[in-house]
């Protein structure tokens, strides 16, 4: 019997639940007895006979093949398992919180860094050494749950937080290699996938990538179609050394990655809506009928450069970096566009000449847009606000507790008459109610024209509010010889291309 | 598990479902129909009739219970509705792949063992 025993206990796997095994032993060596009364009533002795059943069950390595490794796969997995592993994957996505491991909330969003973006990483690492280990197993409830609790996590039904940092370092490295290494320029897109819904939808997205896998794997195990994995210690270590070493490498790369962007050259920023004293004072020194070389020249001296010229001075990589800070912008025609790269950042500190042999005919200073339209497009001045009492802040709130009464300067465009002097709207609207942000000047036909874009906008809201918003009008006018001759007013809360209110309806 | 012990399960396992669809046996008695059935040709091995008994069970093709007789615990097995269909199933494989077998050697189909 104690033969009988041995033989039985070599081939049931020792990690089965104690029943199962005890039924096993049982069935078996019931089984082997049976064989062993059959040896001996024809003729063979007691030991022979168990020697004859022992010997018909197989050899070593077919029960090793057959029967250990089938009475493993089918047995060896423990309902716990699965409760295990859904409560490790869930415990491992709620330590984001207190390990700060998070990018996004309900109400606040977050830059990564290394140490959150690795543990991260390695929370991603232990999800997939579960399914490895399930699959490996052929632990087939394990897999559905670690789908379940993945899937759960993908629908939002518990917030996902685990993959944050990893999804967001890895896709902002990408994005920063392309940037950096390639011609394409990849500044823009940084700004709609980092912190946007692309982002958010994307790392809400991948647990149902580990999900997905757990699910196929769990029926092709029900399916009998699961293959079993050779050597799979030596495979699981070599994916953990690489991915190691690639989690290390790409939260290493991570704080390159956003300081490059953090300090990405903007040269000109379309969100200004005045004129910088430096480029006044440049306009007001240009006289039109002053000779082209003569102006160039002070300008030149002065630190000033034309847009061609100083992007050729540029090497590669600022030279894309220049042409994607100037993609925003189109300007006036037949305007050659001057700035100074030092001083001068903002969208508004360029000054535009026209020249025609060699004789300045006009001059403008402000953005330089080609037309109103193109400006007004990118809608900036949506923008919400959050009230301080709530206790959050926004940079550059003081600048909106600046606003006037909307309805004042709206007023004061309708009433306006063809003739109206200079001097008095320019007070009233370019000062007193809004602020100009593009002038030009030039001389036709004997004729003095000059041309103004004023921007008023006022907050929607009190400082108390959680929300509030800033609404705004554009008005555009045109002078000749100190008269008033044409203007039209934008609204842009309509995004109308066709102004709201146009002087000559007036008339 | 190459093809050659897959066709060999598969064989092994319509044996089975076969003796148990006429008889509720213990291991021991399935090897013995099987013998017995096939005047000896088929001796199935217990390394091989054992897991695939237990997958039977995972899947539902057969239930068991266990007898106790002859101060042992036998354990007997009993085929379900699931396994009868499945019997069925490996049987028109069986003929589809003897008749195509058949078709390529040029043998009579009635000639062909099924």
């Amino acid at each position: 019997m104690d033969r009988i025993t041995d033989f039985v206990d070599a081939f049931v796997p020792k990690n089965l639940p104690k029943k199962r095994k005890a039924a096993l032993k049982e069935e078996l060596s019931c089984h082997i007895l049976d064989k062993k009364d059959y040896y001996r009533e024809i003729g063979y002795d007691e030991n022979a006979g168990i020697d004859k059943a022992i010997a018909d069950f197989g050899n070593s390595k077919e029960i090793n093949n057959y029967v250990y490794r089938e009475f493993e796969e089918l047995y060896s997995e423990r309902s716990v398992f699965g409760i295990m592993a859904f409560i490790i994957i869930a415990v491992v996505n709620y330590l984001c919180v207190p390990l700060d491991v998070w990018v996004w909330s309900i109400d606040s969003n977050r830059n990564t860094y290394p140490a959150g973006a690795f543990v991260s990483f390695c929370m991603i690492l232990i999800v997939l050494l579960m399914i490895a280990f399930a699959r490996i197993k052929k632990y087939r409830k394990t897999l559905i749950s670690i789908g379940v609790i993945n899937t759960l996590m993908a629908c939002l039904f518990i917030y996902c937080a685990y993959p944050q940092m990893a999804v967001c370092t890895l896709v902002d490295n990408i994005i920063y290699l392309i940037d950096r290494f390639t011609p394409i320029s990849m500044s823009r897109v940084r700004n709609v996938v980092y912190h946007g819904y692309f982002m958010i939808g994307l790392w809400s997205v991948f647990p149902l990538f580990p999900a997905l896998y757990s699910f196929i794997a769990a029926v092709r195990i029900k399916k009998g179609r699961a293959k079993s994995v050779n050597k799979p210690k030596k495979k699981v270590s070599v994916f953990v050394a690489v991915y190691s070493v690639l989690a290390l490498a790409s939260s290493l790369m991570q704080p390159v990655g956003l300081d490059y962007f953090e300090n990405y050259p903007v040269w000109f920023s379309i969100y200004q809506n005045n004129i910088s004293e430096e480029s006044q004072q440049k306009f007001d020194e240009i006289t039109i009928g002053d000779s082209y070389s003569d102006v160039s020249a002070r300008l030149n001296s002065e630190g000033y450069v034309t847009l061609d010229s100083y992007r050729n001075s540029l090497d590669r990589l600022k030279k894309k970096q220049f042409a994607n800070s100037l993609k925003k912008f189109e300007f006036a025609e037949y305007y050659e566009i001057w700035f100074h790269p030092d001083k001068l950042t903002d969208g508004n500190g360029f000054v535009g000449l026209k020249q025609e042999n060699g004789i300045i005919t006009a001059k403008g200073i402000g953005n330089m847009e080609k037309d109103m339209y193109s400006y007004i497009e990118y809608g900036n001045h949506f923008a919400f606000g959050i009230g301080s009492d709530y206790g959050y802040n926004i940079d550059g709130m003081e600048e909106y507790n600046q606003s006037i009464d909307l309805h004042d300067a709206i007023e004061y465009f309708k009433l306006l008459k063809t003739g109206t002097s200079e001097a008095e709207v320019i007070s009233r609207l370019g000062e007193e109610l809004g602020t100009i942000y593009t002038k030009r000047f030039s001389v036709e036909d004997g004729k003095e024209v000059s041309y103004y874009r004023i921007y008023c906008y006022q907050k929607l809201g009190s400082e108390r509010d959680y929300y509030y918003k800033i609404d705004s009008i554009y008005i555009e006018l045109t002078f000749e010889n100190g008269k008033l001759i044409k203007g039209a007013m934008y609204d842009e809360v309509t995004s109308e291309k066709t102004p709201t209110v146009t002087i000559e309806e007036l008339k | 598990m190459n093809i050659k012990e897959e066709l060999k399960k598969g064989s092994s396992a319509k044996l089975i479902l076969s003796v148990l669809a006429k008889e509720e046996l213990y291991g021991y008695m399935i090897i013995k129909r099987i013998a017995e059935r096939g005047d000896n040709t088929f001796m199935l091995k217990e390394c091989t009739l054992y897991p695939i008994l237990h997958n039977f069970e995972v899947n539902g093709y057969v239930k068991s219970y266990f007898v106790e007789a002859e101060g042992r615990k036998r354990k007997y097995y009993k085929i379900t509705g699931r396994g009868l269909k499945r019997l069925a199933e490996v049987k028109d494989e069986r003929g589809a792949y003897s008749s195509a077998v058949g078709e390529v050697i040029g043998a009579k189909p009635s000639t062909i063992l099924t």
